[in-house]
């Protein structure tokens, strides 16, 4: 079990260079999924541009039709229904470069408490270098990455900027290993690592508890996208 | 309560099982709500805060609700009690864990880890479980209360029982005295064997017939020594008829029932004037079952038997017969003009 959660923070870090709350369950339910089109676009993150589409826009929209659009639907199951309508209709692909490879994630969006969360779950990396043009696969896959979900407040600066206000991994965990926060929870004894193992339903009544208490939230770390002209 | 139960009303063993059952109620909790693999601080606290919300709930039901309305059947203010108690009090906890505790506790995480409905779920199996563990208490209470009243009732019986046999016993005596006292009268030759049979009736009424239960060819052997007694006693007077049927081995029965009617039969037989006396005795023991039936022509009660005394004999077999053969037993009794008829079956 350890060495799975390292994994999972691993891909985190890579990911956003922070200490994020790693989940093994989303906080998104199909019915409760928001789409939000005031994500969408082009947007500046530091050094890096990140597009955010919908799903059925975005470059990963064959491999999605095809896993979630393409079966016959009065065959899928009624959890595969509720899964293509979450991944097909109301899912969107963010998507950034950095050091020439292509990071693909799949953002789901929930309001709780009237604001807004995000779920972000890494799906694909992808060689940019034109030399050597090879799709690196899925996170689980060649390098034996588990994906994980973590979460982040969305915080609109009018329609130009959004803050994504990351939930405190660090904050969580110490408070976890003080015995002050009851929510399932793995904890790997010798990196200290913890994987929030709490249900959908649990995470989304956690964040409707304590959603508004600012000491969850890591505020220096925040995402600050700035829309591209 | 006898030793055996004294664990129903002791203080500190009630003290100890409520805290036996509390314990392992916190142990299952805690098991079922810690968030890691081992429990922490935050996991008994919130176990403890859920399993203390249960105890108002579970104490009202016990002490108020269910002696205050179950006990005296009235199920339905017992039904809208307990809904309202069942209700407020998960409603309390789940609000506690979902909204108040912010407040009360800001330095601790937690979630109410159900719905309402949920909680109100919990609740009713803890008032089900800790009112049938008191029902359970209650039954052995009822259950020893129940030994100790069929204790008394037997020993009551037993002791009515004894004074019946007391009773019967002079009687007998009373009536075969007054029997040698007329061959006495008489100079019978046959006095000194009928005083010697008289003491063999003696000894089994004074020795065997003290038993509950004795073998009933025993008593039919000495319903024969009574009878050729009073063969004796009435010399030609007396036309006897006697047919026993069945296997009497391996039957009991109460000592002393056959023959005090017996008694009765040869007590009220005409023995004066020219006119023979007759007593016809059928006795058949068949499938467990026995009959009984004596029949006897109505002559002049014993002149020394006062009016007081009269009856006494059948009443006694009478009660001993509702304390024996309760249920398994028919006494039909024909008081005709000329003749009296007893017909007793019985279920040995």
């Amino acid at each position: 079990m350890s060495s799975y959660i390292q994994k999972i923070l691993v891909a985190c870090s890579l990911l956003f260079l922070q200490s994020c709350v790693t989940s093994l369950h989303r906080l998104v339910t199909y019915d409760k999924a928001a789409q939000e089109p005031r994500v969408t676009g082009l947007w500046q993150q530091e050094e890096k541009t990140i597009e955010i589409q919908p799903v059925k826009q975005s470059e990963l929209a064959n491999e999605f039709n095809q896993l979630w659009n393409g079966k016959d639907k009065k065959q899928l199951s009624e959890q595969d229904k509720k899964d293509s309508i979450l991944y097909y209709e109301k899912s969107y692909v963010l998507s950034f470069i950095k050091s020439d490879v292509k990071y693909f994630m799949l953002v789901n969006f929930i309001p709780l408490n009237n604001e807004l969360y995000a779920d972000i779950y890494p799906l694909a990396m992808m060689n940019t270098d034109t030399s050597n043009k090879k799709e690196i696969n899925e996170y689980d896959g060649e390098f034996g990455y588990t994906s994980s979900h973590t979460f982040a407040k969305l915080i609109f600066a009018g329609s130009n900027s959004i803050e994504l206000r990351f939930l405190d991994g660090g904050f969580i965990a110490g408070q976890i290993g003080k015995g002050r926060v009851a929510i399932k929870n793995e904890k790997d004894e010798l990196s200290g690592a913890i994987l929030i193992t709490a249900s959908t339903e649990e995470l989304q009544r956690f964040i409707l508890k304590y959603g508004k208490d600012e000491r969850l939230y890591d505020r220096k770390n925040s995402v600050i996208l700035t829309r591209k002209a | 309560m006898t030793k055996q139960f004294f664990w129903l009303d002791n203080l500190w063993i009630r003290v100890l099982q409520h805290l036996f059952f509390w314990g392992l109620s916190f142990y299952i909790f805690l098991q079922f709500f810690k968030t890691g693999a081992k429990a922490e601080r935050i996991d008994y606290l919130y176990t403890a805060l859920f399993q203390f919300s249960l105890l108002p709930t579970v104490y009202l039901n016990l002490k108020w609700l269910l002696p205050g309305f179950a006990n005296k059947r009235n199920w339905l203010a017992y039904t809208f009690f307990i809904l309202i108690l069942i209700s407020l009090f998960s409603w309390l906890n789940f609000q506690f864990f979902e909204r108040w505790s912010v407040k009360i506790l800001p330095d601790y995480f937690f979630i109410s880890y159900f719905t309402w409905r949920q909680v109100a779920g919990f609740f009713i199996v803890y008032v089900a479980i800790s009112s049938l563990l008191k029902l359970s208490k209650s039954w052995f209470r009822v259950n020893e209360l129940q030994r100790q009243l069929l204790q008394s009732e037997k020993q009551k019986i037993q002791n009515e029982l004894k004074a019946l046999k007391a009773q019967v016993n002079p009687h007998f005596f009373f009536n075969t005295l007054n029997s040698i006292y007329s061959m006495a009268l008489d100079k019978d030759d046959r006095l000194p064997g009928t005083v010697l049979q008289l003491s063999d009736l003696m000894r089994y009424f004074l020795y065997e017939s003290k038993e509950d239960f004795v073998a009933l060819d025993k008593e039919l052997r000495v319903l024969n020594d009574y009878i050729a007694l009073q063969k004796i006693r009435s010399d030609e007077k007396l036309l006897m008829e006697e047919k026993m049927e069945g296997e009497v081995k391996n039957e009991r029965i109460a000592p002393l029932l056959l023959i005090t009617f017996l008694e009765n039969a040869f007590k009220h037989g005409n023995r004066t004037g020219s006119k023979m006396a007759f007593i016809k005795l059928f006795i058949r023991v068949q499938q467990g079952q026995l009959d009984f039936q004596v029949e006897n022509d109505k002559g002049i009660i014993d002149k020394v038997e006062t009016k007081e005394n009269s009856g006494v004999g059948l009443e006694n077999v009478k009660r001993q017969l509702e304390l024996l053969y309760p249920g398994r037993h028919q006494l039909i009794i024909h008081n005709l003009a000329d003749r009296f008829v007893v017909h007793l079956q019985l279920k040995l």
